[in-house]
């Protein structure tokens, strides 16, 4: 005690204090009296969570976010101090322009509390003010392009606009960098907070002044009126109070900062692969990307009302700055004004009832703009969308942190912009889906990785699901090599029509029916006929063209070419000599049916034209027959739908049974192929890891007379398979496909992304992150369990499942 | 206690309290609950940003990992300087290849004829300058030589890392010597560890 009072008698601050707690208040509940202790109390949690907040953040461009992510994701309670802080502030708006309309219906703007109302609209603008500055101090998507957007308005201000702007945002544009964010940490710490504080103790000084002064006078306000009834100490049922309202206050911050944890299906939603911090406390969407975009970019909740009115039709044709400057301005007027109107009593009611209809707009607006954004049909998908988009950045980003075991030096942005899962789709977007399509289909149904990138009206393949074995398989089937699915539009009739013969060679196109026989289609049977290796038909043609060709008849001479070719075929088939010196062979009805097709297809007028002309004569006896029947004159001659007995099929049906199983083989070889880095090395003789017979296989079904493959005869007709759809392979071919190991000279669009001389369309990184994206190559968070944490610590989260 | 400006209008608690004490006594039970309801009130965010505050001691520092740094042959009886490489995390940022110290180590040949190596801290044990090999007086001979020396304030070590004065020298200690090995192929390996500043025990942090 002698301490105290040695303290006391030099200091007079216990006899203060004492004179303070036991100053009379009425003896009554009064919320108007208890918002203040509710207010008073959100301010210091304020503070208090702000100073340590502060003691964590590094304001740079490379360092807000990071540090901000540290506070949330690593530290101790971090995102429980960041969620305290963020909602008790949302709070303290919310319960200052209460108290302001209380103070308005109880008239308590009036005298002698003029001073006591004024200060709370301070309060409240100061308090509005932090909260757009804190937006921005995070440095995420969402506060950097809201506040963009905010600061860039007071430009609108003539004259002082551009200058204020500039000094806002430190220096001219591209301006929103370090020093905005060091400008805006001073202005949201020491000038709002440090003015709002110097403001509140004014407010409770004058608070209390004037209760002191209105103490046995008749008033109207609340103060006044309570101020008469039974009276009681401050120290007691009061202080009492005033607990039990901060335990309140605590309370509602609490439910805010766990609003994402309260029931069993929002804790069952969440991601495995993120830390339940992520749902806890204040969001953190994705570092902010000055070269993004953000089209949910929205204000706070305080601000919206404001939001929706600035969209509003008249603004964009009376001027912007009637609806943030001039109105708000005019609004801001008028609360100031009202204690000098409240001298005249009777305008008591017209001010209350005015500031009601204002309360009521407010209100209004503000749930028009949620209902805009979430409910209204026609914007609702846009906002949505591109809020789910940033939640997939903002979960990315702590991903790759986590993944990562840290931020490199340069900062958590430059994470996204070297990642192929965030990157390639974008990139796809940029540079490839003019041409290529990247949609699912039956074959490569969609996936949960790849969302699907539809283009109109697609000239190149669809490249979904590329390199899987399943779509490889599809380069057996000539219906999907037809459709623009694998070739496209391409205009090189040799690579689309070769591969349309192959397979519908090889697949012996056709159906089986009910009753076991085989509906042949003619292209998918004359094919491997006609095929390199003296195919029966091939033997049949190559001897008719070369008899043909001695013949200096008048017949050929006289344009009458074709119709000797005609009879020399079917003579040949006929032959039943010449059919065995084939080595085929061939039932009956199939050799017919090769007749038949043959003798159309030489009727086809296309072929007439190049028939007549000798240098294609030659052309075609020394190029490869094969190639330029298969073309599409051969493929739209699919007339014979009799049936083949069943007992006739044999021959077809082992042949085709023989293909298949070869083409599944090779499927599962090129998939193989496509999920390595480069080609296999050559080792001890072998190729590492290749299936043996894989090459046989190949040659078998005669790729490799086109394509190159491990061990074959080199082939540059077509694309290399070795390492097909690796990534070495992809990166390759987008850098560019006119290389000798891919299209060659056939390459007729593509561009070369990134050739090795001249323009390049895309950095090397680039083509990277395109190609390890559509290889699915990118980095697959863990469950959250399994990773380690920075700092070492585990059971930092209270586990909420006790609560329930 | 009265205030002397306390005069008048209103009348203080202490004369309340005075006039009724049973009134005085409730009041006091009711502040102390009071109290209490407000602890509670703020306890949480009080606690949680102590646990903020009292992050740094929660988090490890150097876990004494072994560095291998050169091999046996390429070292001198001289001592050479060598930078420890490590990852160095600085809050969120994770760096690799960073020097994270640096140790002095040199060729010893043992009596039992055998060649070792041997390493020490190069941070002087007394106010943390970094020693230097230096060509300077010997305090205990008077003759110029080339020693460990520690040019802030002037501290000598032999190549042993003994101080070359021990009663005069402002060290309390000798050099912090570290824990080598040398493996099958010749390279050194030195155990890296940090040490207490100023004290005469030589107390790894």
């Amino acid at each position: 005690m002698f301490l105290l009072d040695w303290i006391d008698e030099r200091t007079g601050l216990i006899t203060g204090l004492r004179k303070v707690l036991g100053h009379k208040v009425p003896a009554n509940f009064c919320f108007c009296r208890f918002l203040p202790v509710a207010i008073v109390f959100a301010f210091l949690l304020q503070g208090l969570t702000g100073l340590f907040l502060w003691a964590f953040y590094a304001p740079s461009a490379q360092t807000a976010w990071e540090s901000v992510y540290y506070i949330q994701y690593e530290v101790p309670f971090g995102w429980l101090v960041r969620g305290i802080h963020h909602y008790s502030a949302q709070l303290l708006v919310a319960m200052l322009g209460l108290y302001v309309l209380m103070l308005i219906l109880h008239g308590g703007y009036r005298k002698p509390r003029e001073f006591v109302y004024w200060s709370a609209i301070v309060l409240f603008l100061l308090s509005l003010c932090s909260c757009l500055t804190g937006d921005l101090l995070m440095w995420s998507l969402s506060g950097y392009f809201a506040t963009i957007a905010r600061v860039s308005f007071l430009q609108l201000l003539p004259g002082i606009g551009v200058p204020l702007y500039q000094l806002a945002a430190g220096g001219p544009d591209p301006a929103f960098g370090t020093f905005t964010l060091t400008r805006f940490l001073v202005l949201h710490v020491a000038v709002f907070g440090g003015g709002f504080l110097l403001v509140l103790l004014f407010w409770k000084w004058s608070d209390l002044r004037s209760r002191v002064l209105a103490r046995g006078e008749q008033g109207h306000n609340c103060a006044l009126a309570c101020a008469n009834r039974k009276q009681r100490s401050f120290w007691g049922w009061e202080v009492l109070l005033c607990s039990v309202i901060c335990i309140v206050t605590l309370c509602a911050v609490l439910l805010l900062v766990f609003q994402h944890s309260l029931t069993h299906e929002q804790i069952a939603a969440r991601s495995a692969t993120l830390p339940a911090e992520a749902y806890l406390g204040a969001e953190l969407t994705s570092p902010a990307d000055p070269g993004g975009s953000y089209d949910a970019a929205r204000p706070e909740w305080s601000f919206r009302a404001l939001y929706f009115m600035s969209k509003l039709p008249i603004f964009s044709k009376i001027g912007m700055i009637f609806a943030i400057f001039v109105i708000p301005g005019c609004l801001g007027a008028y609360f100031f004004a009202l204690p000098l109107l409240g001298y005249f009593k009777p305008l008591h009611y017209v001010i209350v009832a005015a500031t009601a209809v204002l309360f009521g707009v407010f209100c209004w607006f503000t749930y028009a703009s949620y209902w805009d954004d979430y409910r209204n049909p026609e914007h609702a998908p846009t906002f949505l969308a591109s809020q789910a988009q940033a939640n997939v950045l903002k979960g990315r980003v702590v991903e790759l942190i986590k993944g990562q075991d840290g931020i490199p030096g340069e900062g958590a942005l430059s994470l996204l912009k070297k990642d192929p899962f965030v990157q390639g789709p974008a990139l796809f977007a940029q540079h490839c889906s003019s041409c290529h399509n990247f949609e699912p289909t039956e074959r490569c149904p969609k996936q949960d990785d790849f969302a699907p990138i539809i283009t109109a009206e697609p000239s190149a393949p669809n490249l979904y699901g590329a390199g899987s074995a399943a779509w490889i398989a599809g380069f057996h089937d000539a219906d999907l090599i037809r459709s623009n699915d694998y070739f496209g539009k391409t205009t090189d009739f040799a690579k689309k029509g070769s591969m349309i013969g192959f397979a519908t060679g090889r697949v012996y196109g056709g159906a089986d029916t009910d009753d076991g026989s085989f509906i042949l289609n003619p292209s998918g049977l004359i094919y491997p006929l006609i095929g390199y290796d003296g195919g029966v038909a091939f033997d049949v043609l190559e001897a008719s063209l070369n008899e043909l060709a001695a013949d200096a008849s008048d017949q050929v001479e006289s344009g009458q070419y074709v119709a000797a070719l005609k009879e020399k075929v079917a003579a040949k088939f006929a032959d039943a000599e010449f059919m065995a010196s084939t080595g085929y062979t061939l039932p009956k009805q199939v050799a017919a049916a090769t007749c038949k097709v043959l003798l159309e297809v030489l009727d086809d007028p296309a072929y007439q034209e190049l028939l007549t002309d000798e240098d294609n004569i030659a052309l075609i006896l020394d190029d490869d027959v094969a190639t330029f029947l298969s073309e599409t004159f051969l493929l739209q001659l699919c007339g014979n739908e009799e049936p083949i007995a069943k007992e006739d099929c044999k021959y077809i049906n082992e042949l085709r049974a023989g293909i298949m199983a070869a083409c599944n083989e090779v499927a599962n070889d090129l998939h193989a192929e496509s999920l390595l880095d480069a080609p296999r090395a050559l080792v001890d003789g072998k190729y590492e890891g290749l299936r043996e017979g894989a090459t046989s296989d190949m040659n078998y079904l005669t790729c490799t007379e086109c394509h190159a493959f491990y061990g074959a005869e080199e082939k540059d007709l077509a694309c290399d398979l070795r390492g097909y759809m690796s990534r070495q392979w992809l990166a390759g071919i987008i850098s560019d496909p006119t290389a000798k190991e891919y299209y060659g000279h056939k390459n007729d669009r593509m561009p070369a992304y990134h050739p090795a001389e001249g323009d390049k369309l895309m950095s090397e990184q680039e083509v990277e992150m395109l190609t390890d994206w559509m290889r699915g190559n990118w980095y697959r968070a863990k469950p959250v369990e399994n990773q380690s944490r920075l700092g070492n610590q585990s059971g930092l989260v209270p586990d909420l499942t006790m609560f329930r | 206690m009265k205030s002397p400006s306390h005069k008048g209008g209103t009348s203080t608690p202490a004369q309340d309290c005075a006039s009724c004490s049973g009134e005085s006594r409730r009041s006091f039970c009711k502040s102390i609950a009071a109290l209490g309801i407000g602890a509670v009130a703020i306890a949480p965010p009080l606690y949680a940003c102590a646990r903020m505050a009292i992050h740094p001691l929660e988090q490890t520092g150097l876990s004494g990992k072994e560095y291998p740094l050169t091999t046996l042959d390429n070292l001198d009886e001289t001592p050479r300087l060598y930078a420890v490489v490590d990852t160095r995390r600085d809050a969120w940022v994770t760096s690799p290849n960073q020097a994270i110290g640096n140790v002095f180590i040199r060729k010893v040949t043992l009596p039992d004829g055998t060649v070792t190596a041997q390493a020490w801290q190069s941070v002087c044990p007394h106010a943390g300058c970094r020693i230097k090999v230096d060509t300077q007086k010997n305090p205990a001979t008077g003759e110029m030589e080339t020693l460990f020396f520690c040019p802030c304030h002037g501290d000598c070590f032999t190549f042993e890392g003994k101080r070359v004065q021990p009663e005069t020298a402002k060290s309390a200690r000798d050099m912090d010597s570290l824990e080598t090995r040398v493996d099958e192929s010749g390279r050194v390996f030195v155990k890296f560890q940090n040490f207490r500043l100023g004290d005469a025990a030589k107390v790894s942090v």
